[in-house]
């Protein structure tokens, strides 16, 4: 019978610890103390593992098989004279991460010689957007299901493939602050089509068995194994230089090697004004950032980061991560333990009990995040343990708040005696 | 007679790098600024992104440029200083094996320095101190071959010494007595277990106590090892590596590879096999003055 209710109470224990975290979590999502947590703010979008990318990882190879071109604020006639320019030197696959909209009355050659270049560019890849229309955001909005694509008018892609260049950050609109970590490999529309990712369709038309085998991994996220940035002026990122760069000037005056560019993948996108330019225009920030936690300038344009999507692919160098419901599994497993060996503690060593509950957890906490960085830097596996975090950092107050508060209510002894000493002081 | 024979060799070096696969020491990632190279023999060039750059090309850089450049091993490295520099001088500057044992390493290494010092010694090079005993090798050395040979300068002769190997940790592994200046660590001896990173230190034993600085010998990590021993069968197929010439070529190898340790093992064997050709004294005096492994005086 005594054994019994000790489990019990070490079972009860556990769901108490997660239902004041429940509370807490609660409580936090109205933001009430944002404001007296600048170090809640400053590490909100940071992750343990980023750590790895900035300080711990070797320095991966350059990828050579990728060239990354600035179309800066050229003109549509000189974007179109870029592609020409690249397209002589026969590269394998290219890819244009802008949008072109409707031709404008003002420049009708510019438009012309643009349009012309992207229909006659071999294996030429525009971005699309994935969107909800009015009618969808209205009763989804936020969700991860799109209804309607943003595309570049017809004009600009012709003979084109298109993909969707939708990354996985938490900006309302383009200008926010952005963190990027992860990205959709593939999305169906609610109309039924299926489309896949920017950076995968350019990895399918280099290697479309790689492709194959990636999108088998049927994963809703892929977390991005990022290789490295390009050409880096201001130190805003470790692993600058991981792949082929031309300033929009140098492709003009074809001031480059043509063998970078032969059977090559080469994307075109907005690097800046030029490389020295310090804008934070479609810039996120990524793991590399060269200050991975606090305040910090965005370290990478978007177009680097479809490149190393397309890395990751062609090196088949992925990462692996604890899905939610196996977190929540090793959270619960990890809470029970802690529970058992608590009451343990509480019941023969009463006096010890804050003082060796909390070194045990401090030691359990340090443990956890040496563990969450050691196995993502070994293994390429991210595991994901906030919800072991907070059970184990609940686990010792909470459960003396369970013994000291929640059982004696459901004892009428202690009810009696908590009324008596009320009664008492009255 | 030793004219033609020092050209011959020259010829025979020529050929055998030239014909052992790399076809460049440096390619351009990405570049800005009015950045010019020139070849051996030739003209000024504008740089170009792509282009392929070998140990005895020259380039001039210009104010505020950048220079984004991949090592022949896979490597990537920044420049923007100013000024004309052999590419050889830019390549010594990469390092090609930054693991986190390297890292900490290179931390371990600098402490000792910081320690012995003041805090006065930068880099991890050692810029040749004035201790009684110099121990010629640099502060912290990556190690490819199961045996390297250490050798120390000091002013007495005949003396007897003991050579201090330790672990990470401080631990003493093994510590043998010998006489003379010079002693071949073996890191197959069982007292050095799995261990991957020693620090070496030579202290006399004889009535003037004497010691060496201490430094730190890391072991290649697996993926890099199996990297340089390809390249490395590569090259030993094409050379007698019982010959002068071919531990001469060896040597060239191990500096490229920043392997310091074992090039100056490969320049020490070239000089002892032939050391009437001044080819390989020079090579090896200015090994040591390029990695500044010459003892200050």
């Amino acid at each position: 019978m005594a054994k019994r209710r000790l489990w019990l109470d070490n079972i009860l224990g556990t769901v108490f610890i997660f239902a004041l975290g429940g509370f807490i979590f609660g409580v936090s999502t109205f933001r009430i103390f944002d404001a007296f947590d600048p170090i809640g703010e400053a590490l909100s979008d940071m992750e343990l593992t980023d750590v790895v990318f900035s300080r711990v990882r070797e320095d991966p190879a350059v990828d050579t098989n990728i060239v990354v071109i600035n179309i800066g604020y050229l003109p549509r006639a000189l974007i179109g004279e870029q592609i020409n320019i690249i397209s002589k030197y026969d590269p394998k696959v290219m890819a244009m991460d802008s949008f072109f909209g409707a031709p404008s009355e003002d420049d009708p050659e510019g438009d012309s010689i643009l349009s012309a270049a992207i229909a006659n560019a071999p294996n030429m890849i525009m971005v699309t957007k994935l969107l909800q229309s009015d009618s969808l955001a209205a009763v989804a909005e936020g969700e991860d299901i799109y209804d309607s694509l943003e595309r570049t008018h017809p004009m600009f892609r012709r003979n084109a493939i298109e993909a969707f260049a939708n990354l996985d950050t938490d900006a309302e609109y383009q200008q926010d602050f952005k963190a990027c970590r992860s990205f959709p490999p593939n999305r169906t529309l609610l109309t039924g089509e299926d489309h896949i990712a920017f950076g995968v369709e350019i990895a399918k038309n280099y290697a479309p068995e790689k492709v194959d085998r990636f999108l088998q991994r049927e994963n809703q996220w892929e977390t991005i194994n990022f290789r490295g940035n390009i050409v880096e002026w201001f130190r805003r990122t470790n692993y600058p230089t991981m792949f082929f760069a031309l300033d929009w000037d140098q492709v003009l005056n074809e001031d480059f090697v043509g063998e970078i560019i032969k059977d090559k993948i080469v994307i075109f996108g907005f690097l800046g004004q030029d490389f020295t330019d310090s804008s934070w225009d479609d810039k996120f920030f990524t793991p590399l950032n060269y200050k991975y936690a606090g305040k910090a300038n965005p370290d990478m344009y978007g177009v680097v980061i479809h490149a190393n999507i397309a890395s990751m692919i062609l090196s088949e160098d992925y990462i692996d991560r604890l899905e939610e419901f196996g977190a929540l599994i090793l959270a619960i497993v990890v809470c029970f333990l802690n529970v058992v060996f608590f009451s343990w503690i509480y019941r023969r060593l009463p006096r010890w009990y804050d003082g060796l509950t909390k070194l045990i957890q401090v030691i359990e906490l340090l443990a956890i995040g040496a563990l969450m960085i050691f196995v993502f830097h070994w293994f390429n596996y991210k595991l994901n343990l906030t919800y072991t975090f907070a059970a184990v950092a609940l686990a010792g107050d909470s459960l003396e708040v369970y013994y000291g508060v929640i059982k004696n209510l459901f004892r009428r002894e202690s009810r009696k005696q908590l009324f008596r000493i009320q009664q008492e002081k009255a | 007679m030793r004219t033609i024979r020092t050209l011959l060799i020259l010829l025979s070096v020529g050929l055998i790098l030239s014909s052992y696969g790399q076809n460049y020491t440096l390619k351009v990632l990405a570049n800005k600024g009015n950045n010019e190279v020139r070849k051996a023999n030739g003209e000024w060039e504008r740089l170009k992104t792509g282009a392929s750059l070998v140990n005895t090309d020259l380039l001039k850089v210009s104010k505020d440029a950048y220079i984004g450049f991949l090592h022949f091993s896979g490597a990537a490295l920044e420049w923007k200083k100013e000024g004309t520099f052999p590419i050889s001088e830019i390549v010594s500057s990469i390092n090609t094996t930054s693991s986190l044992v390297s890292k900490y390493a290179d931390y371990l290494a600098q402490k000792k320095q910081e320690g012995e010092h003041g805090g006065n010694v930068v880099g991890g090079v050692h810029r040749g101190g004035t201790e009684a005993i110099f121990l010629v090798s640099p502060v912290n050395a990556m190690v490819m071959n199961e045996k390297v040979g250490i050798n120390w300068e000091t002013e007495e002769e005949d003396g007897s010494y003991k050579i201090i190997i330790k672990d990470l940790y401080g631990n003493v592994l093994y510590e043998p007595e010998i006489s003379g200046n010079r002693y071949d660590i073996d890191f197959s001896n069982s007292a050095f277990g799995k261990e991957k990173m020693f620090l070496v230190q030579v202290v006399s034993t004889g009535e003037e106590k004497a010691e060496s600085q201490e430094v730190a010998l890391v072991k290649l990590e697996d993926k890099q090892e199996k990297t340089l021993t390809k390249i490395y069968k590569e090259l030993s197929g094409g050379i007698d590596e019982n010959s002068a010439l071919g531990q001469y070529i060896m040597a060239g190898f191990y500096e490229e590879s920043k392997l310091m340790l074992d090039a100056l093992n490969s320049y020490r064997k070239a000089m002892e096999m032939e050391p009437s050709v001044e080819l390989y004294e020079e090579a090896y005096d200015n090994f040591l003055l390029r990695n500044q492994l010459k003892k200050n005086n």
